[in-house]
């Protein structure tokens, strides 16, 4: 297996919900898990949808 | 003295063992990673990805059709060779880091592929044909103006008639730029490998005098 099939591997895994099996015995508590980098995408496209929101309302206020 | 490969009274290589000897911190990936915890490298690349030319490079790379995969790739392997973590580490990190530029992408809205499939699928037809659309296609040439063009060409080179043509002989054919004496070849040269259309300097200088009369005709 070559270093770029690897990191295909790890991603799908990951992708999958699959945290790596010995990274619990290294590490007291992982951070970034697939449902912590959910909640993250959720609120950065929440986060981008009002602020566009906000300027259409900004800007059709400036054509009143 | 002609220089053997190998001198067996003065060897000219490294000693035995001399690599353990040289230093070892020379690269940075010959020290001790920086970092060993994956939340750590996560926290890192994302803050060299979040608002970097770094960061900008890679969503052009994403919107020029090169999956997440190759960029994590990309990324990853930069780490090791700043000597940030390790090649297994860097594997145990691709997920979140793939799910990293996977949130960029989308919060750019750009469309992407993550490229973890198992088989790429075959190239189809219509795949050629999008990437055919993308790129500059090449404009078509007036024949008329070509033709102009040609007749321009031959005239700053004087016409065809002083241009030599081209050798069609192969690699190894008579060389029509060549000078020939007598259209004869040398058969000795012949037999060492060289075409007929090869002149020394030498015989060029005899055959010229032999031409002129200074020498006697062989």
């Amino acid at each position: 297996m070559t270093f770029e099939e690897a990191i295909r591997t790890s991603i799908k895994a990951f992708y999958d919900g699959k945290l790596p099996e010995k990274l619990s015995e290294i590490q007291e508590q992982v951070i970034y898990t697939p449902e912590f980098l959910d909640e993250i995408e959720q609120g950065v496209l929440e986060e981008k949808a009002p602020k566009k929101s906000k300027k259409k309302d900004a800007l059709e206020e400036d054509d009143e | 003295m002609s220089r053997q490969l190998f001198d067996a009274q003065n060897p000219d290589g490294p000693i035995p063992g001399e690599n353990m000897t040289s230093d070892e911190r020379n690269y940075p990936w010959h020290r001790s990673p920086d970092i060993t915890d994956s939340d750590e490298a996560v926290d890192y690349l994302s803050d060299k990805l979040t608002d970097t030319k770094d960061g900008f490079m890679y969503m052009n790379l994403l919107k020029a059709d090169v999956t997440v995969a190759a960029c994590v790739d990309m990324a990853v392997t930069q780490g090791i060779s700043d000597g940030k973590w390790t090649p297994d580490f860097a594997i145990l990190i691709a997920g979140p880091v793939a799910r990293l530029f996977e949130i960029m992408a989308k919060s750019y809205k750009i469309k992407y592929a993550l490229g973890v499939e198992e088989d790429l699928p075959p190239i189809s037809p219509e795949v050629i044909d999008k990437r055919l659309e993308r790129g500059s296609l090449v404009e078509p040439v007036d024949p008329a103006e070509a033709e102009a063009l040609a007749l321009e060409q031959e005239e700053m080179l004087g016409g065809n008639e002083d241009i030599p043509a081209f050798n069609t002989g192969g690699l190894l054919g008579k060389s029509p730029m060549a000078p020939s004496v007598n259209d004869v070849g040398d058969s000795q040269m012949s037999m060492d490998g060289m075409g007929a259309g090869v002149m020394t300097g030498a015989k060029l200088g005899n055959s010229i005098k032999a031409n002129s009369g200074e020498l006697p005709d062989e």
